[in-house]
């Protein structure tokens, strides 16, 4: 939605390639106007501003706003020339039309063929044997996100349809982009001379495959995709790409559910990491900004999260940041907790203090994000009986996250239960329900693997005893754990 | 054609004053001359003004006897300043004609950019004298001004966040809240530190003597810049640079460059360098900068409160009124041993508090309170009755106090701040161990009996029991 306001392309793009004067991007010219459109769209453009075909009760504001994201949508999606435009319905029907069947949800048809990995039985994933929700579950059970029973391939009454509601949240662009539509002749005859000045824009299906060369694609702006290709790797580009290499939304959204069934499938990671890599990129180039998006971002961020690659879950972390400030939508409190686990687990404290000066009072409410407060605090005053009380209660993936520190906080609460009962031997039961662990074995093997095992004396019902003077190897251990953060990435 | 500034600079150049030389290349016009900086820019034009200024420095020097080069080193910083001024006029008479959106201070800011490291070069090439060196805090600190006018103005062009242009950018977002020009001023600044830094001119005449200012004027813009990397390494770079001892430099020098020592130490967690830091700079504070004084105290109240368990006195903050409302109530809840007391000003003063970086570090002070609180238990248990023979002087305070009676006190304190979740038994056990491992409090639960067993010798040290 904003490709009206940043510049199509920043002046420095390939450093081969000048661009002519009268190219160069100026804020005057939106950088859509360039756009060729096809014979069928301009007479479309003419048929919808027709007196005889005006609606009463529709005024040309919202005509304006509804050819505007109809012809965007298209144009965004690579189907400009696809649309038969002659018996598409004109802008003031389809607003009739969705007015008249408002209480209906959109209901959108599928397309079967891509869902070769979708329905995998469930059998296959591992049942987790513990609290953590695996990605999949976790999608599927959070009511914020659409179950992935939706379909891609819907075309581009969709992105009209989301591109309609996004002109609602900001009426200035929208007034802004709807000048270019202006149906007076001046503007016809502008959008003629323009199409004769910026020829080599054309993205045209027909001149795509033969006749782009590096030069003419260089020069144009956001790339509008034309692949249909569900599975492609990621590549770092050294050049602009070609459209026919670029995969449009719907493609994308494919691609997405795609690559989510086969982590379902399999959990391939190096694959799942690659494709979404390519997603990303994908939607860079063509600087699709909006809903579908932050959704890529999301669900990439908690699949490396799953998998523990904290390098690109950071770096997803640090674009939803700013997604959301777009808002989106998305699950940006969910995240936000996310966030602060990490920071807790970064144990950085300015990073920490900044961010919860970003925090309104609002967000302090969100269940997700007061967990990850009271989590916080605990932590401060070492608190474990309420920490691990409220390990046992994270919402969402965070305990994905709480399993990075969780350790380091059992160490230092086994430093202070050995000062604090002094000179006492400890049933292991104790500790293992203080410390939250699942099963007394866990605690004692927790107790060993820190070279502790001397400490535990076994008791003839065959449970153990923690003898308190085991205070200074906790305490040892619990500060090698501290000195031994990742920080790769950082957000 | 004659410039009045030329005239004054020749006059304190005479006198070698060199905060009379700063004072001239200054984009802000003083008080007592509003027009000066209008007046001098119209006083040439682009084409003429090097001539004009090399006429009026060089072949009417009035006396004044400069090296040739030095001279012309001069003229050219006058002819950058000329232009700068230009750069901000415009700027200024944008924004009186409404038109805030034109004013271009990324020019302004590049403009300012060339008087400073100009006069950097020529006092790294040692033909400035080194008395001049006020003209450096000068640049220096309107580096700093005009970057941020230029980043805020870019911001509110472009936005927050800047998107990805290029094929090459991996993902849709680029950046949040750059702000280059403050970057680029950073830059500068720690090269022209760095210039002081390294002379090597006898003490005397050494632009060493710049050294602190310059190194403050760095902290400033780091710390907008939220880079505390950059911060340690500046306090490393000078810890190694061979310098006069502090308190021979001027008080404002000393005192910033404390202050700024100190909120480092500070935010590394280490309270007792900080505490040094922060009380020599509030000493020597200069007594009406109260809000110096307010800003060191800031930092010094959580230190002192953290090392020494001491509250702030009504007295310390009275003339500083919004400390006393954000410290003295935390200071009451901690003396009265009021856990809810306490969360709820600590809540008050959140906002303040993280923005001051003091949040995470006053909450531990809850610690206190939650000590005074067992400390209260503790003396309300009264004394172990009097074994046969003993006589008043002998007699001990209890020192075997069942859990229950601190669950009780917690729950009490606390009831307010925890509305409908009560504390359970464990959780004040918990709570007890911590205080415990924190050496708050002497002596050992025992788990099987229920019951804390105190040390009989100062139970809770640093109290009067």
């Amino acid at each position: 939605m904003s490709s009206s306001l940043t510049p199509a392309f920043t002046a420095v793009q390939s450093p081969r390639t000048a661009l002519p004067m009268s190219v160069t991007p100026s804020e005057s010219t939106p950088p859509k106007a360039r756009q060729i459109f096809p014979e069928p769209v301009k007479e479309y453009v003419r048929r919808s501003f027709a007196e005889e075909n005006a609606i009463p009760g529709i005024d040309s504001n919202e005509l304006n706003i509804e050819l505007k994201s109809t012809i965007t949508a298209a144009a965004e999606s690579g189907n400009l020339h696809n649309i038969d435009w002659a018996t598409l319905p004109l802008p003031q029907q389809a607003i009739q039309q969705r007015r008249l069947h408002q209480q209906q949800p959109w209901t959108h048809h599928s397309t079967p063929s891509h869902h070769i990995y979708s329905n995998s039985s469930p059998s296959s994933i591992m049942p987790n044997p513990n609290r953590k929700r695996s990605f999949e579950e976790h999608a599927i059970a959070n009511p914020e996100t659409p179950p992935w029973r939706k379909k891609a391939g819907k075309g581009a009454f969709e992105n009209r349809d989301m591109y309609n509601n996004k002109a609602k949240t900001n009426k200035e662009k929208r007034q802004k982009k709807t000048m270019v539509f202006e149906p007076s002749s001046k503007f016809q005859e502008q959008l003629q001379n323009r199409q004769k000045r910026f020829n080599l824009n054309a993205h045209s299906e027909s001149s795509s495959s033969q006749e782009d060369d590096d030069d003419n694609t260089a020069s144009t702006g956001p790339v509008v995709g034309t692949s249909t290709e569900i599975v492609k790797g990621y590549f770092r580009l050294t050049r602009q790409p070609r459209p026919n290499e670029v995969r449009p939304q719907p493609v994308l959204e494919q691609a997405l559910d795609m690559v989510k069934a086969k982590w379902k499938f399999n959990s391939d990671y190096n694959f799942v990491c690659d494709q979404l890599k390519s997603i990303r990129q994908d939607l860079t180039v063509q600087r699709i900004k909006n809903a579908f998006t932050v959704k890529v971002y999301e669900t990439h961020a908690l699949i490396a999260l799953e998998k523990g690659d904290l390098g690109e879950y950071n770096q997803c972390q640090t674009q939803l940041r700013a997604l959301y400030t777009l808002k989106l939508g998305g699950r940006p409190s969910e995240f936000m907790a996310y966030r602060i686990l990490y920071m807790i687990y970064s144990a950085n404290r300015s990073s920490m203090n900044n961010l919860l000066a970003e925090l309104t009072p609002a967000d302090k409410e969100k269940s997700a994000i007061k967990h990850a407060l009271q989590v916080r605090s605990a932590i401060t005053f070492s608190n474990y009986h309420k920490l691990f009380k409220l390990y046992h209660e994270c919402p969402n993936m965070g305990p994905w996250l709480m399993d990075m520190f969780i350790n380091r906080e059992r160490l230092r609460a086994l430093a202070t239960i050995c000062k604090a009962y002094n000179s006492q031997s400890l049933p292991v039961a104790f500790v293992a329900e203080e410390l939250g662990f699942d099963s007394y074995d866990h605690a004692a093997q927790f107790v060993i693997d820190n070279g502790a095992s001397a400490h535990l004396i076994q008791q003839p019902d065959n449970s153990f005893l923690l003898n308190t003077k085991a205070k200074d190897i906790f305490l040892h251990a619990q500060k090698a754990a501290f000195q031994k953060i990742d920080i790769k990435g950082q957000i | 054609m004659s410039f009045l500034l030329v005239d004054e600079f020749k006059y304190l150049y005479g006198q070698e004053d060199g905060y009379g030389l700063a004072a001239i290349f200054t984009p802000v016009a003083p008080e007592t001359d509003p027009n000066r900086l209008v007046a001098f820019y119209r006083s040439s034009n682009a084409m003429h003004v090097s001539n004009e200024l090399r006429s009026a420095l060089i072949y009417h020097s009035g006396g004044l006897s400069l090296s040739k080069e030095e001279a012309s080193a001069w003229v050219e910083v006058f002819a950058s300043y000329w232009s700068a001024i230009g750069e901000i006029l415009l700027c200024e008479e944008m924004i009186g004609q409404g038109q805030a959106d034109f004013a271009n201070w990324n020019k302004a800011y590049e403009s300012w950019r060339g008087v400073t490291t100009l006069l950097q070069r020529y006092f790294n090439r040692s033909l400035f004298p080194y008395w001049a060196i006020p003209c450096l805090y000068t640049a220096g600190k309107y580096l700093r001004l005009l970057a941020i006018k230029a980043d805020d103005a870019s911001r509110e062009r472009s936005g927050n966040v800047a998107y990805s242009g290029g094929f090459d950018d991996e993902d849709i977002v680029k950046s949040v809240r750059k702000m280059e020009k403050l970057e680029d001023a950073a830059r500068v600044m720690n090269s022209v530190f760095g210039s002081c830094a390294n002379d090597r001119a006898p003490i005397e005449q050494s632009r060493k003597w710049g050294i602190y200012n310059m190194a403050n004027l760095c902290f400033k813009i780091y710390f907008q810049l939220n880079s505390l990397n950059l911060c340690k390494s500046l306090i490393r770079s000078v810890s190694v640079t061979e310098l006069p001892p502090l308190n021979q430099y001027p008080l404002s020098h000393q005192v910033t460059f404390n202050y700024y020592s100190g909120v480092m130490s500070f935010i590394e967690e280490d309270y007792s360098k900080a505490e040094e830091f922060l009380k020599e700079a509030f000493e020597k504070c200069h007594p009406q900068a109260t809000k110096n004084q307010e800003l060191i105290l800031t930092y010094l109240i959580p230190c002192h409160i953290l090392t020494s368990h001491q509250l702030p006195t009504p007295q310390l903050l009275a003339p500083f009124p919004q400390l006393a409302s954000l410290f003295l109530p935390l200071a009451a809840a901690i003396k009265h041993a009021s856990l809810a007391e306490f969360d709820a000003a600590l809540q008050a003063g959140e906002p303040y508090f993280v923005k001051r970086r003091i949040y995470l570090t006053l909450e531990r002070a809850r610690d206190i309170a939650l000590r005074n609180l067992l400390r209260k238990v503790f003396v309300t248990g009264g004394y172990e009755p009097l074994l046969e023979g003993q006589t008043e002087a002998d007699r001990k305070r209890r020192t075997r106090i069942p859990i229950t009676e601190f669950v009780a006190a917690v729950r009490l304190s606390s009831k307010a701040s925890n509305s409908g979740e009560t504390i359970d038994r464990d959780e004040v056990e918990c709570l007890l161990a911590n205080m415990m491992y924190k050496d708050l409090m002497k002596g050992y639960i025992h788990r099987e009996r229920g019951i804390v067993v105190l040390s009989k010798n100062q139970p809770f040290p640093g109290t009067k029991t």
